[in-house]
């Protein structure tokens, strides 16, 4: 039985504090209705560090809660909670004793929730699996099973659901799809789609399953072009696999995989993969009219700039749409690949631009080259317009009497300086591509690595990290996978260098909590504002780095991506490789709106300026990075080095 | 003894009803016939609390009636809200200007409601063997007694807690001398005053179940207190 009355009463109560302020009235009602309410006076523990996690958590509802953990012996304060706080979670979901000690500091009221409470509220809305993210890892059942990063976009777009944005639009997929059989020629089909006036025809199987793909402008290119025989069979030139998608695909999604992969058609099937029916067709086209301004518009533009001035003109429009989509709350990791799509695209035609130039004074390239992007940009993850960071790596040159040496710092020269007119300022540390020292041979980059490999000590003092985030932008991709290896083969040599680099990562350990609206240290110190960059983005970003080349994992990935493939690698790293993913993600967006509205770089964040959820979500990253730091500390002995 | 069905608990007590109880309301029945109080030695922990209030169209006992009830059941120290009742009893003959006035319900809401008697029965079998707690606690179990006075027989047997005196006993103690006297002791022993000098703060005051709430959190907050002084059992409890 129960009171109408008393429920509604504790209802608003809840109603107070995210994230029950968001939550249907329904589901709040319902979870008011199986609410305890417990009181402490100060003093009194709710569970201690070590023990196993009751089947409930708490929302703080009035009161002061210390939470505290054992260590070496000593109690050591790592968080205070205050109204609206909700703490226990995390033991609950991941079914783990609790990591700390909770005390009560004042005379303190909880509402108690069940177990069974709190994966109902998980379950029924995504946006509280939002807030929880950071803590949760894979542990909730109803999201175990998916991409966690994609249980986080999940959720966002539930969040952003009154707003429309990209990610939640979707395009109404052309339904009277032309297809044909495997069997068809290639008269045969052109003329069916000369006939139905469509640009494209899909090649299924006797299931309707997709096959492959032929556009008007294989036609073009493949028949006209290549001079084919029209009785040739259809499957002779189309493109396959299909990409194919479900009806639940967002704009967003889409265009992200336009523009990465190049393809401007989807096959909309059953259930997203090629092994089911086709039901419709979405073409470039479709998306361009679904969104109207649209990033791969300013691609293509710039793609085809002929001058530096035009390429300012085309940034400056990128980034007026980063501005928009950062606003619309689009999901972070797609608003990353656009950015950094949309910078690559812009350096490659500014190396095309160059290599025309020295072309036109008689100079060609005498070896192939690839331009590589270091730091932020190198795992892309550049949000905000910073400084250049990038090199050149070309073929060993053999004996040339400088011939190389000299055409590519003169393109690395001429490259910097169009950037720079399109907006990138110069890298104070001179880490650029018009550096002699950073436009090397091959032989002499291994050389330089192997260095700082042997002699680790160096890394630090010169900042050389960023070079370990190379990515090829342009050129021959095969030269960077041949100086990956070599790292990869001198780090099995010398494992030492690891522990530096781990070292590094733990060397800012983030702030313990907020209360209030202050940063509590680990020292008891308050402070108004943090350094999300050193305190919380980089370390993470650093222990990924550290462990993705330990770990012999050959991707050229954000950090986000990074730390999913750690965890799909190594097991026992899962849990808390989702956890620093998913924690990643949201300080990258915390920082970019902070920059946002502020016009800096967003590496200071102000406390008082984030709402409640905000902050929550950020506190929940601390814990996070923290035990990275210690997972850092014991698995490469750092204690050592200090 | 809570979580057994109520069929299992009436096989077990096996007590006879009165010959009257035939005319009895369904829920006063099942109320009677489990008839079993808590042991004295029962650790506070484990004693099932039904902390209520009901809301009169006047505090004169012999001329007033019973227009709403409301009761939230504690697990030892903990509020259990999804253990607890409310009823509203149709008055239609009062209702009148007073009541409105205090209680903030408009007569539409009383006409809508129980009759007095099936109000309180209903009531009586929510709670089955709980100790019964409320604000003047005298005051509210007269009520309930007026209330079902018509079924010869039936009575409220519950053990009960009466939280003003409870506050006034674990904050002075019994034996104290400098206690506070006539109206200003009254005063102060107000749930109004309680529930501020106690920090509670629950929208809805003035009505049943937001008074009851209040209880609930000012009694958890005087069990503490109790638990300082010694009191662990229920006997130490329900001792004067």
């Amino acid at each position: 039985m129960s009171s109408d009355s008393m429920i509604l009463t504790v209802a608003n109560r809840l109603a107070k504090h995210p994230p029950f302020d968001k939550l249907d009235r329904e589901l709040l009602d319902r979870i008011a209705k199986g609410i305890r309410i417990r009181y402490l006076e100060p003093g009194e523990v709710v569970f201690e560090q070590g023990s196993a996690p009751s089947p409930e958590c708490y929302v703080l509802v009035k009161g002061e809660i210390q939470v505290s953990q054992r260590v070496d012996g000593k109690d050591v304060l790592v968080d205070v909670c205050d109204d609206g706080d909700i703490f226990g979670v995390r033991a609950l979901l991941g079914d783990r004793p609790y990591a700390a000690t909770t005390q009560a500091k004042a005379d303190t009221l909880l509402y108690v929730l069940s177990k069974d409470q709190l994966h109902e509220l998980v379950a029924a809305a995504p946006r509280v699996a939002m807030f929880f993210a950071a803590d949760f890892a894979g542990d909730v059942p109803q999201l175990g099973e998916t991409n966690r990063l994609v249980a986080v976009r999940e959720a966002r777009r539930h969040e952003r659901a009154a707003e429309a944005g990209d990610d939640v639009r979707r395009v109404d997929p052309v339904r009277d799809v032309l297809t044909c059989n495997i069997e068809t020629t290639i008269r045969d089909a052109a003329s069916m789609m000369s006939e139905r006036n469509v640009g494209s025809i899909l090649i299924v199987d006797e299931d309707r399953r997709p096959l492959g793909i032929v556009t008007d402008s294989d036609l073009r290119s493949k028949v006209v072009g290549q001079g084919r025989n029209v009785s040739d069979l259809i499957s002779e030139i189309m493109s396959a696999p299909v990409l194919t998608i479900d009806e639940q695909t967002t704009l967003s999604m889409m265009i992200a995989t336009v523009m990465k992969k190049h393809l401007h058609h989807f096959a909309v099937t059953e259930d997203g993969t090629p092994n089911t029916p086709v039901t419709g067709i979405v073409s470039e086209h479709d998306i361009l009219k679904t969104q109207g301004s649209h990033p791969t518009v300013i691609l293509t533009e710039i793609s085809r700039a002929k001058t530096k001035e035009r390429l300012r003109v085309l940034r400056d429009q990128a980034e007026e749409l980063l501005r928009r989509y950062l606003e619309d709350e689009v999901g972070m990791s797609f608003l990353a690949n656009m950015i950094s799509e949309i910078n690559d695209t812009l350096i490659r035609r500014a190396i095309r631009l160059s290599l025309q130039e020295l072309a036109g004074r008689g100079m060609q390239p005498p070896v192939p080259f690839c331009w590589l992007a270091l730091g932020s940009e190198g795992r892309e993850e550049q949000l905000l317009r910073t400084d250049q960071d990038n090199a050149i790596l070309y073929a060993d040159p053999g004996e040339d009497d400088g011939a190389a040496e000299r055409f590519f710092l003169e393109l690395g020269r001429l490259v910097v300086d169009i950037l720079v007119e399109a907006g990138f300022k110069r890298c104070p540390g001179d880490v650029m591509a018009s550096n002699p020292k950073w436009n090397q041979p091959l032989a002499a980059w291994k050389r330089c690595f192997s260095q700082w490999i042997r002699e680790p000590e160096n890394i630090a003092v010169m900042h050389t990290n960023i070079f370990f985030d190379f990515r090829p932008v342009h050129g021959e991709n095969a030269l960077a996978a041949e100086l990956k290896g070599h790292i990869f083969e001198s780090i099995t040599v010398d494992r030492s260098f690891l522990s530096f680099f781990a070292l590094n990562a733990t060397r800012n350990p983030p702030p313990l909590s907020f209360f209030r609206n202050m940063i509590v240290e680990r020292s008891g110190e308050h402070r108004d504002a943090f350094d999300i960059k050193a305190r919380a983005m980089m370390p993470l970003a650093d222990a990924a780095r550290v462990l993705v080349y330990d770990l012999g994992i050959d991707i050229y990935g954000s950090t986000a991506e990074r730390w999913q493939r750690i965890g799909e690698t190594h097991e026992h790293l899962a849990r808390l490789a989702g956890e620093a993913g998913m924690a990643y993600e949201i300080l990258m967006r915390i920082r970019a709106l902070e920059g946002l509205s502020r016009g800096t770089s967003g590496r200071y964040v102000h406390i008082k300026e984030l709402n409640k959820l905000e902050r929550q979500t950020l506190r929940n990253t601390f814990s996070v990075v923290k035990d990275v730091q210690l997972m850092l500390t014991s698995r490469y002995r750092t204690d050592f080095l200090r | 003894m809570r979580l057994l069905p109520k069929f299992l608990k009436n096989l077990i007590s096996n007590r006879p009803l009165p010959a009257a109880a035939n005319g009895w309301p369904r829920a006063l029945r099942d109320y009677m016939a489990t008839k079993s109080r808590l042991p004295r030695s029962t650790p506070l922990g484990d004693v099932r609390f039904v902390v209520f209030d009901s809301e009169t169209s006047g505090l004169d006992l012999s001329k007033n009636r019973l227009l709403s009830i409301a009761g939230v059941a504690m697990a030892g120290p903990e509020v259990q809200l999804d253990d607890a009742f409310e009823a509203m009893v149709a008055q239609p003959d009062v209702g009148g200007a007073n009541a409105a006035v205090v209680h903030g319900l408009v007569s539409n809401d009383l006409a809508d409601g129980l009759p007095e008697d099936e109000a309180a029965a209903r009531f009586l079998a929510f709670a089955g063997d709980a100790v019964l707690v409320a604000h003047h606690a005298a005051f509210d179990i007269q009520m309930l007694r007026k209330a079902i006075a018509s079924h010869r027989g039936a009575k409220v047997w519950n053990q009960t807690i009466d939280t003003a005196q409870l506050a006034e006993r674990v904050e002075v103690g019994p034996m104290s001398s400098n206690r506070a006297t006539g109206a200003d002791q009254r005063a102060a022993y107000r749930l109004d005053s309680l529930v501020e000098r106690y920090g509670i703060d629950v929208a809805e005051r003035h009505t049943a179940a937001g008074d009851a709430l209040a209880t609930a959190l000012l009694f958890q907050r005087l069990l503490k207190k109790a638990q300082r002084r010694g009191i662990h059992t229920l006997g130490d409890l329900l001792a004067r």
